[in-house]
């Protein structure tokens, strides 16, 4: 049986180097380790197995987000509610991603950030909502439905009544993925290191024990997707899951819960949709300098510039740099949007009513030289 | 010799905002930029931790600071000098808003005409409504937040950001405006969004705190702009006249290897602050010039005036909430006295102070005390402090000058002819008993009075701005009276000081002004 | 029992330096003498009971901090080498417990003037070198990365605060202004 499981294993892994790994197969895997007690044998498998969806979450939470900052940037009015409750669901991806990283590098293990960045349009890594396509564009109905389907929990309290669905029926969900993570920490019961950890103002603790992993897990679930089929507001009415954050967007309402019974409904009154830029869809491969105008390409090439060091910094926060490789990646996530949002206001022609947007791709830093003054 | 088509010499606040618009308009305008100071890296990790953990919290520009040992002012009848320059600029790639405070308030509508209200002082020769757009490109270019209910000013458009709320350390002061028919108002500071709260403004290690330098080295690092060019460690000396009405260059002295270099440019601007520019003008004497470029009518370096602050400070018997500093700027402000009615009898500009109830936990700790014993002293007997910057009218007496010798960086002393009149003695008095009853209305007992000799921080008033050249130095468009081809943009140029900090005005003298120049560039282009 | 200054530490914690820096080459210290100086560190927290439980959650912070003043100029390098050599003789002489009493409640550096508030502390002695460079500007770290949480709050009978108030403290990073928390204790009108 060990030696099974130790194929499965190096299969897994090499799809994992191809990128061609999903989490159903890393699931599988899981029920049939859990099937085997844990022995001195089978455990090195248990842990590699919990690397290997630690550095899934790693990249799926991070995933989300430039789709959901093209989006953010495309309202005009930043503080209109929606870029608000938009606004907090980046901080918390953000939050996140910095648990994963930290349980991860509890493990002794660095995560990889730059050499797992998706590209757009694309599938979500490690085979998430296989069916889903996310691609990068402004706040419009269709990317607030693929958005909801990103979040989207196991069990979906009803709001008035109503439930949500989509044409794509295979969920594998990031719920699930936090799941497996917790029981193999339960059961692995390790040590855990703090060195390389980060701890802020967006990675809120370490993780120096099981229990705050579990703590930081619970987070995780309850901001995205709300407790388990009970309530969308376990952080707070004013701190909705993202799915019903993003609900409340679709359906142009806020969520609020009844005083009597405690069911969920849309509130009457209607929020105002905010002012957008019409970002078209960013085509895939990303805009090429033929293609569009100087002023549009001078800001796309600076955008894709300050985003890859921006990834670099990130990267390198966990992989020796510490605390000052991250305020530095703060501080450029910060500056992106001063290229992104003039971007969105160039069309892409007279006839067409859409407009250019940024394309998050990395690029190579190593052709750009700095003029000496 | 190539003929650059601008000369800028200075390189701050004003200097960026010309660069930039210049730029953005002409992407291959030949922009050479002169900076005696060098450049000083920002948001540095070690930098950091130096000023927040070792004791004497040492900034990375400090060591541009004027020496005490340099002042050549006035000495007043207690023996102390009237005017002091110590700490209030940094000479460095970037200037002065390297350590300013952010504090971004307009004037007001009655600070353009004050000789007209008062019969003191000067008019400028533009008003606040020609000036109001470019307040409103200032402060979006700043990000500024701040609250436009408050109607302090008319305005066109609403602050980019919201407000920072008032701090609960803000609440007695601000139930005893209340009390006194004095309206709260929240500070308005430029601070970039990605403010992280660390309150070590003074050295953000985001670079939220607006500062010229990250502009400016963004300008310097676009591919786009071939032919701009900042030298630091250059030190301009002489303003080159080609004839009465035309400058054709600058001598500087490049400080790197001790040469002379003189170079050409179809416009100059100057943007060294209020004190270099007077100076360097009164050196620049030649067959057409002989008093000083600009200076035929004995004005450059008149007027000089600056805020001088004023303070009350009231005790606590106790501090039941345990409240201290938080942030690194005020919150809470008002300019109830910063109004038309009190322009006569001089404006008051009231904030309190940021640092006060001032807790320092880090220090007790190192004094040996004990967590108990902290605690104790932390909601004992503590001190609220109130401050406020008086509005003072810049005297033809009050003169900046070149003073004997140089500084580190080569550029010539400076020396001030100040003295306060009675009649801002007598204001700052009347100013101190109001500030007083606002103390004891939030039940303090007042332990201290304190008037700041003038520091040179907001100095203005050295190149004044006039309609005609025989009561000032610039004209409505910044350009030097009777020449055709020189421009200061400085506080220097205000005509009046009103009672708030200059650098949101300079901030937008420089977008109108760049403005301007585009806009001659389109026409000479058309020609 | 604590211990007084002229007697405090042996004759390693007493030998005469000069005042300044000690000297050192820029350069990584070994990871033992990290951990030697955490366990300094760690000390503050519990000494003045904040942060004990969450001394690891500054630990990335201060390591960026010791990186920072290890690895570039002027470098602490000799000074934390020297502070753990103190540590070491002073735990020898007193046991690790009355060794951090001492240094933290009782040792007080000489100053040129005692009564004056520009007074100059007198760094010539290792130990006091240990206190100045080392041990205070720890206590400066911890305090803004979060240890200033733990004053000022509602107290017990013993003085062990029960609930933490402070909110923001100079050098503190709370987070963006967009966050959803509140970066500061914020005025509430009286209704």
């Amino acid at each position: 049986m060990l030696n099974k499981l130790k194929e499965q294993l190096k299969k897994i892994e090499h799809e994992i180097q191809s990128k061609t790994h999903n989490l159903t197969a890393l699931f599988n895997f899981a029920d049939e380790l859990f099937k085997e007690k844990l022995t001195e044998e089978n455990h090195s498998l248990n842990l590699a197995l919990l690397k290997h969806l630690l550095q899934s979450a790693v990249t799926l939470e991070f995933a989300t987000m430039p789709p959901y900052l093209a989006a953010l940037w495309s309202i005009k009015d930043e503080r209109h509610p929606m870029a608000a409750s938009l606004r907090e669901i980046i901080h918390e991806e953000m939050l996140h991603m910095s648990f994963a990283c930290n349980m991860l590098a509890s493990l002794g293990e660095a995560p990889q950030i730059k050499t797992a960045v998706p590209v757009y349009p694309g599938k979500l890594p490690a085979g998430v909502h296989p069916d889903l396509t996310v691609k990068l564009s402004g706040l419009n109905e269709q990317s607030i439905i693929d958005f909801m389907e990103i979040e989207m929990p196991e069990q979906i309290v009803p709001i008035s009544g109503e439930t949500f669905s989509c044409d794509h029926t295979d969920h594998s969900t990031v719920g699930e993925l936090y799941d497996h993570i917790l029981t193999l920490f339960e059961r692995l019961q390790p040590e855990l290191s703090v060195d390389n950890q980060i701890s802020g103002p967006l990675a809120m603790y370490v993780v120096d024990s099981v229990e705050k992993v579990r703590y930081a897990i619970t987070l995780i679930k309850r901001q995205g997707e709300g407790s388990h089929g009970n309530s969308p507001a376990d952080t707070g009415m004013d701190d909705l899951a993202h799915f019903y954050r993003f609900w409340e967007i679709k359906k142009r309402r806020k969520i609020i819960q009844c005083p009597q019974g405690g069911d969920f409904i849309f509130d009457d009154k209607a929020l105002p949709f905010p002012d957008v830029w019409p970002m078209a869809e960013v085509p895939v491969g990303g805009y090429q300098q033929a293609d569009v105008p100087d002023e549009a390409w001078q800001l796309i090439q600076r955008f894709d510039t300050t985003y890859t060091e921006m990834i670099e910094k990130l990267h390198g926060a966990w992989n020796g740099g510490g605390q000052g490789d991250i305020i530095r990646a703060h501080e450029l996530m910060f500056s992106l949007q001063k290229f992104a949002r003039p971007l969105m206001a160039i069309p892409r022609s007279a006839s067409d009513n859409s407009t250019y947007g940024p394309c998050f791709r990395q690029v190579d830093l190593s052709s750009n030289t700095n003029k000496e003054s | 010799m190539e003929e650059h088509d601008y000369i800028i010499v200075g390189s701050g606040a004003a200097a960026t905002v010309l660069a930039k618009k210049i730029l953005e308009n002409e992407p291959l305008t030949k922009l050479l930029m002169l900076e005696a100071g060098d450049i000083i890296p920002a948001k540095e990790r070690r930098q950091w931790w130096n000023y927040t953990t070792c004791a004497d919290g040492p900034l990375p520009y400090q060591y541009t600071y004027d020496e005490k040992s340099d002042n050549q002012s006035t000495i007043g009848k207690d023996g102390q000098p009237t005017w002091t320059t110590s700490g209030g600029r940094v000479k460095a790639f970037g200037g002065s808003t390297m350590h300013w405070g952010g504090w971004a308030l307009r004037f007001k509508p009655e600070d353009f005409q004050l000789f007209t209200n008062t019969g003191q002082g000067a008019d400028w020769p533009i008003d606040y409504h020609e000036l109001e757009p470019y307040y409103a490109q200032a402060e979006q270019y700043m990000s500024v937040c701040g609250d436009e209910t408050e109607n302090w000013q008319p305005r066109s458009t609403p602050y980019p950001i919201p407000p920072f709320e008032w701090t609960a350390a803000d609440g007695e002061m601000i139930e005893a405006f209340h009390a006194l028919d004095i309206q709260p108002g929240k500070m308005p500071v430029a601070r970039y969004r990605k403010c992280m709260t660390t309150g070590t403004c003074k050295y953000c290690p985001y670079g939220a705190r607006f500062s010229a330098q990250y502009v400016l080295q963004e300008l310097v690092d676009n591919q786009e702009f071939i032919n701009f060019k900042v030298l630091t460690q250059s030190v301009v000396t002489n303003i080159i006249s080609a004839s009465k009405t035309e400058i054709s260059g600058v001598d500087y002295i490049n400080n790197k290897t001790n040469q002379a270099v003189t170079v050409t440019a179809k416009k100059v601007i100057l943007c060294a602050g209020a004190y270099e520019i007077p100076k360097l003008l009164m050196a620049s004497t030649n067959k057409y010039w002989p008093n000083g470029i600009g200076n035929d009518h004995d004005l450059v370096g008149r007027f000089i005036v600056t805020h001088s602050m004023l303070e009350v400070t009231g005790k606590a018997k106790s501090n039941p909430h345990g409240l201290w500093q938080e942030y690194d700027f005020p919150t809470l402000m008002s300019r109830t006295y910063d109004s038309p009615e009190q322009q006569k009898n001089g404006k008051l500009f009231l904030f309190k102070d940021r640092t006060r109830p001032k807790i320092d936990i880090a220090q007790l700790m190192i004094d040996g005390m004990s967590k108990i014993e902290i605690n104790k002293i932390i909601r004992g007997a503590c001190e609220f402090k109130l401050q406020a910057f008086m509005e003072e009218v810049g005297q033809f007496e009050s003169r900046l000058s070149i003073g004997e010798g140089k500084d580190r960086f080569g550029l010539p002393l400076t020396k001030i002819d100040y003295q306060k009149t009675d009649e801002d003695n007598k204001r700052a008095d009347n100013h101190l008993e109001l500030m007083k009853n606002i103390i004891e209305k939030m039940g303090l007992e007042v332990v201290k009075t304190f008037k700041q000799t003038p520091r040179g921080d907001h100095t203005t008033g050295t190149c004044r701005m006039s309609a005609t050249a025989e009561t000032g130095v610039t004209d409505a468009n910044l350009k030097v009276h009777n020449i055709d081809n020189l421009y200061i943009c400085s506080n220097g140029v205000f005509s009046s000081n009103s009672a708030v900090n200059p650098t949101l005005t300079l901030t937008a003298l420089a977008h109108r002004l760049a403005e301007h120049l585009n806009q001659q560039n389109e026409v000479a282009h058309a020609e | 029992m604590a211990q007084r200054n002229s007697t405090i530490g042996g004759e390693l914690s007493q030998t005469l330096i000069t005042a300044e820096l000690i000297f050192s080459e820029p350069c990584t210290l070994p990871a033992n003498q990290i951990e030697k100086l955490w366990q300094i560190f760690a000390q503050i927290g519990e000494h003045w009971k904040d942060v004990y439980n969450e001394s690891k959650n500054l630990k990335s912070a201060w390591l960026e901090m010791i990186k920072a003043k290890t690895t570039q100029q002027p470098s602490y390098s000799a000074e934390y080498i020297n502070a753990v050599l103190v540590i070491d003789e002073l735990t020898q002489l007193y046991g690790e417990q009355e060794a951090y009493k001492t240094l933290f409640f009782s040792y007080k550096i000489p100053q040129s003037q005692p009564e004056n508030k520009k007074s100059q502390p007198i760094l010539t002695t290792r130990l006091a070198h240990a206190k100045y460079y080392v041990i205070d500007e720890f206590i400066r770290m911890q305090v803004l990365s979060g240890g200033f949480k733990h004053f000022g709050g509602q107290s017990n009978a013993s003085g062990e605060v029960v609930k933490v108030q402070g909110v923001n403290y100079k050098g503190f990073v709370k987070g963006s202004r967009y966050s959803n928390e509140n970066l500061v204790r914020t005025f509430k009108a009286k209704t």
